[in-house]
């Protein structure tokens, strides 16, 4: 996750999800998993999750959304095998969450980095390095790589304790894709990271998916999700919902949406024109604004461009892509 | 030290201890398993119970054989790095700081060595167990408490390699802390029994010497003295002509103090009364004709030697001149004719001044040893002891006098009861050319008498094949305890046949394939001698000190991983709090499992719980039988209950008093090998159940719930 230069977030491409629809491609699979809280008497305390039904495919990015107390994190961590399943299953590649050996194949980042703080960077990849028994030169180079990638080999020698919180993340992220897992959840991936951090999580997100790998993310920062998720389900209150693919459940259908550049005042009043006599009702013609974030990242990248002057941006903000009529 | 229970060798020991162990996990498991079926079987149902329980069996099967040394020390590692950043160094400062005081609390006695060693190990044992408990029984729960665990078991780890890399880590902890502490301890308790003494030249006493002419060697006692003090202890010495000695055992060690025998002048006064009589003080008993004659010895400078005369001890000269000696001019000069009684010649100094002051009481150069037989490695072989009755017959056991203590059985003194013992492994290698016999015997005496008398008993040595070649008997006075050590040297008198004297030679015709009887016989009548197998040993050849103290330490470290493992396991489904005090009530009881094994076998006086309590009740002290009542059957049948439990747990329950060794490097006994392995393969017999039924728990714990 080193800084990169590059501008906006690359939208997600629409890969294999629908021809990877084999059975053997099902990554992760729920069957009415159900998920109750108990006190320590046995009796019931939260229904925490009901009967969630999912199947997610290789290659997918996929987003739990939902508030706060909604399931998604129990979800993850029955998927982890942290909890075990009241009612129902939970599969990861087939077998029950419960079996150790999944995890040869999965990478967690959990909602915080929950790390040993006494150790360093380096000391922690080698670690779980040393969980997955990868020989001592592979972990070497993994650590290596993954410290260079998460922007955290000028610290690498500090105790964790050291570390702020964006900095703690990064080193969760490395030490989840300390084995290039096939399947990576992200428990809020964004949660303390600064807007270049989580621009660089999302790049990160979607570079994994370029390279075939299936992500699992759940959050309630609904921005991030719709950036780099292929699809979403909606919890709420342990329900599911909704589920289904990002582009198709945001699509407005009764609302058609033109931006073009250059046109002249008289252009936009022949535009209004035309609406009116196919008895159409205009909404809005304006001018576009761009979001924070990408506001944001234009004034960083001036600033280390031309350190010391106030930041001159009016051409530099990065236009919202054309949406497809 | 007495010895009421003895290990048995590993050959014996491991068969039964090994069909002991699968028993009780045996019972254990099928126990366990039940009680978790049961448990699923009212949490899911029938289906699931059993569907769960296969898949548990299943996984626990491919677990076991997924394990990954790598991961496993990786956790070990991970355990190492967490204790030192919980300050266990804090551990050895209490160590340094008890070490640096306890010069001010442990004085002497009369056994320092054992003082020391006893309370260095006390200490160490205390703080590494405290420091291995507290490390062990808060790991855990603050990684699931903290949520570290989630990036732990989201690994491929499984739970077993957690308890096992917690195990190993803590214990390598503990190892290295007692290490450390061993290490000071040994320099400490060298440096505390190291200590120096001079000859204390106004407490000698010279020994009447034979007169001229009569018997005087090398060997003759000459002179007789103390030792300075140093610390809270003096010897007194004695030593040959020759100049070789040994200072007397005081606080449990001895010295050996030489002198350089080379006769000097140690200088020539006039008399007071009459300046015309010199004496000549020598250093040592001179030869009384050469030193006699006027001579031999005459003054430089100064009158002439008219006559010389030497005194009793023959270590002083009066010479009477023709004229009064000048104090500082008349030098006296002694011919090199004159020697010692054993004939060496003087010292290079031949002449002195002539003073007016008393020479310097002695000029000789002692030396005085380092302390011997404080730190010792004594190799006791142990016999098998059989008795013979008042009749001659074999028997298992002697008499018995009570019942209050059952260890000793007795021999009637003036019959044919004895005492044999079978000693194995005799051999000329290991014993060199004599045998030590130590042998501690208890008078149990049936009419009034002096306390401090000592009762008359008897030593034979016998072939074990032949018993007709022994030796004559020896006569030994015990004072209830200990007798003094008996030396058997190569030849000794005795019979080749019945009443056919022989002289016998120790290995060739006493030993027999390595072994040889020992016969004692109390001879007074109506006296008895108490015995048992540990009370006699013969004593081989010495061993290394310091590999028994590496050995004791390392048996001190085993009841520490021990510790570790229990409360490591206790912490897969307890909080530290509760798991401290799980671990801390099960150690507890360890230290007591004899007494919990003998409440348990119904083999005190008083009953059980109920029966104590009725007792209570009314007033019934512990030797008086209740009465056949019905409240009686029903105490009886709770207390049964109540016993059976405790008899199952108490085989459960480790001896943590049988891992102290230390008692036998402090009182100078060597460790068998044999025994450290004993304890070595016990710990392991309690640590793999205890991982394993750890990894079974932390498995079907929910870490995030």
């Amino acid at each position: 996750m080193s800084r990169k230069k590059d501008s906006a977030p690359r939208k997600p491409t629409p890969t294999s999800v629908d021809s990877a629809n084999k059975p053997s491609d099902v990554v992760v699979a729920t069957q009415s998993l159900s998920k109750v809280y108990r006190d320590f008497w046995g009796r019931e305390k939260v229904r925490a999750l009901k009967a969630l039904d999912l199947e997610i495919r290789r290659g997918e990015v996929f987003g739990l959304l939902g508030p706060n107390g909604s399931g998604k994190t129990t979800t993850i961590k029955l998927l982890l095998g942290l909890l075990f399943p009241t009612r129902g299953k939970a599969l990861v590649f087939g077998c029950e969450a419960t079996d150790v050996a999944k995890n040869e194949r999965i990478g967690y980042l959990p909602e915080e980095s929950y790390l040993y703080r006494f150790l360093n960077a380096e000391e922690t990849l080698d670690f779980y390095g040393r969980l997955f028994d990868m020989p001592t030169a592979v972990r070497r180079q993994r650590s290596a790589e993954l410290i260079e990638k998460v922007g955290l080999s000028w610290a690498k020698r500090r105790p964790l304790k050291e570390y702020s919180k964006g900095m703690t993340r990064r080193i969760g992220l490395a030490q989840a894709l300390i084995n290039d897992p096939e399947l990576v959840l992200l428990d809020e991936p964004t949660s303390g990271l600064d807007p270049i951090g989580t621009r660089e999580m999302k790049d990160l997100i979607l570079e994994l998916k370029d390279r075939g790998k299936t992500v699992i993310m759940c959050s309630h920062l609904l921005a991030d999700v719709q950036d780099v998720c292929d699809r979403i389900a909606i919890l709420h209150q342990g329900e599911l919902k909704e589920l289904g693919r990002v582009d198709s459940l945001l699509k407005v259908r009764d609302v058609t949406q033109i931006q073009a550049s250059g046109l002249s005042k008289d252009c936009e009043a022949e535009i209004r024109a035309v609406i009116d006599r196919h008895h159409g009702k205009l909404i809005s013609l304006d001018n576009p604004t761009a979001t924070l974030e990408d506001l944001f990242l234009s004034i960083v990248r001036d600033s280390e461009a031309r350190p010391g002057k106030r930041a001159n941006l009016r051409n530099e903000i990065p236009q919202p892509p054309a949406s497809s009529p | 030290m007495v010895l009421e229970t003895q290990l048995d060798p590993l050959s014996v020991w491991l068969p039964a201890a090994l069909v002991a162990w699968v028993w009780i996990a045996l019972t254990l498991v099928v126990l366990a398993a039940t009680l978790g079926l049961l448990v699923s079987l009212v949490r899911h149902g029938p289906t699931l119970a059993a569907r769960h329980f296969v898949d548990l069996l299943v996984d626990a099967g491919r677990d076991w054989l997924s394990t990954s040394p790598r991961r496993v020390w990786a956790l070990a590692v991970l355990a190492i790095r967490e204790s030192v950043r919980n300050r266990i160094v804090v551990a050895l400062a209490v160590f340094a700081a008890m070490l640096m005081f306890s010069g001010w609390f442990l004085t002497g006695g009369d056994d320092p060595a054992k003082l020391y060693i006893e309370s260095i190990f006390k200490w160490t044992a205390v703080l590494v167990a405290l420091v291995a408990l507290l490390v062990a029984v808060f790991s855990l729960p603050n990684d699931i408490k903290h949520r570290t665990i989630y990036t732990v078991v989201t690994k491929p780890v499984r739970s077993h390699e957690i308890l096992l890399g917690r195990v190993i880590g803590f214990s390598l902890v503990a190892a290295g802390l007692l290490a450390i502490m061993a290490g000071c301890g040994y320099v400490f308790i060298g440096r505390m029994l190291d200590h120096d003494h001079t000859v204390d030249a106004d407490a000698f006493v010279d020994l009447e010497l034979p007169p001229a002419g009569g018997r005087f060697d090398e060997n003759t006692l000459v002179e007789t003295g103390l030792l300075s003090t140093s610390g809270d202890h003096h010897h007194r010495f004695s030593l040959t002509a020759a100049g070789l000695g040994m200072a007397e055992t005081a606080a449990g060690h001895w010295h050996l103090v030489t002198k350089d025998v080379t006769p000097r002048i140690a200088g020539a006064r006039v008399d007071p009364g009459d300046a015309t009589r010199v004496l000549v003080r020598f250093s040592e008993p001179m030869d009384p004709v050469a030193a006699s004659k006027a001579e031999n010895l005459q003054s430089a400078g100064g009158p002439a030697v008219r006559s010389a005369s030497i005194s009793t001890d023959n270590r002083t000269v009066t010479l009477v001149l023709d004229a009064p000696a000048r104090v500082g001019d008349t030098q006296i000069s002694v011919a090199q004719a004159v020697t010692s009684r054993l004939g060496r010649p003087l010292a290079s100094t031949q002449s002195v001044p002539v003073s007016d002051r008393d020479p310097p009481r002695d000029v000789s150069v002692y030396d005085v040893g380092s302390p011997e037989d404080l730190l010792r490695a004594r190799v006791p072989t142990y016999g098998t002891l059989r008795f013979l009755d008042k009749d001659g017959q074999e028997r298992s056991r002697g008499i018995s006098v009570g019942s209050e203590w059952d260890y000793r059985s007795y021999v009637e003194g003036a019959t044919q009861a004895a005492g044999i013992w079978t000693f194995d492994g005799v051999t000329e290698d290991r014993f060199g050319d004599f045998l030590r016999l130590e042998l501690t015997v208890r008078v149990f005496r049936t009419h009034k008498g002096r306390i401090d008398q000592t009762t008359r008993g008897t030593i034979q040595l016998r072939n074990p094949d032949d018993p007709r070649v022994a030796t004559q008997p020896r006569d030994f006075w015990s004072q209830d305890g200990p007798i003094a050590p008996q030396i058997f040297a190569r030849k000794l008198r005795g019979n080749d046949a019945p009443g056919r004297s022989a002289e016998l030679d120790l290995f060739d015709d006493l030993v027999a394939d390595g072994r040889i009887e020992v016969v004692v016989r109390c001879a007074e009548g109506e006296q008895f001698f108490g015995i048992a197998q540990a009370d006699a040993y013969l004593l081989a050849r010495e061993a290394s000190y310091t590999w028994n103290y590496v050995k004791s330490t390392f048996a001190l470290l085993l009841p520490v991983i021990l510790v570790v493992a229990i409360a490591v396991t206790a912490t897969t489904v307890l909080s530290s709090p509760v798991s401290l005090l799980a671990t801390s009530v099960m150690l507890i009881c360890g230290l007591f499992a004899d007494y919990v094994a003998q409440l348990a076998n119904n083999q005190l006086y008083g009953g059980g719980p109920f029966e104590a309590a009725y007792r209570l009740q009314n007033r019934m002290n512990l030797m008086q039988k209740l009465d056949a009542s019905a409240p009686r059957m029903t105490i009886e049948m709770a207390d049964d209950t109540i016993r059976a439990v405790m008899l199952g747990l108490s085989h459960m329950l480790p001896d943590l008093r049988s891992f102290w060794r230390v008692d036998y490097l402090a009182s100078g006994f060597y460790i068998p090998d044999e025994h450290v392995a004993i304890l070595a393969l016990r710990t392991v017999g309690y640590v793999v159940p205890l991982v394993v039924g750890g990894y079974f728990l932390l498995k079907t714990r929910e870490v995030a719930a």
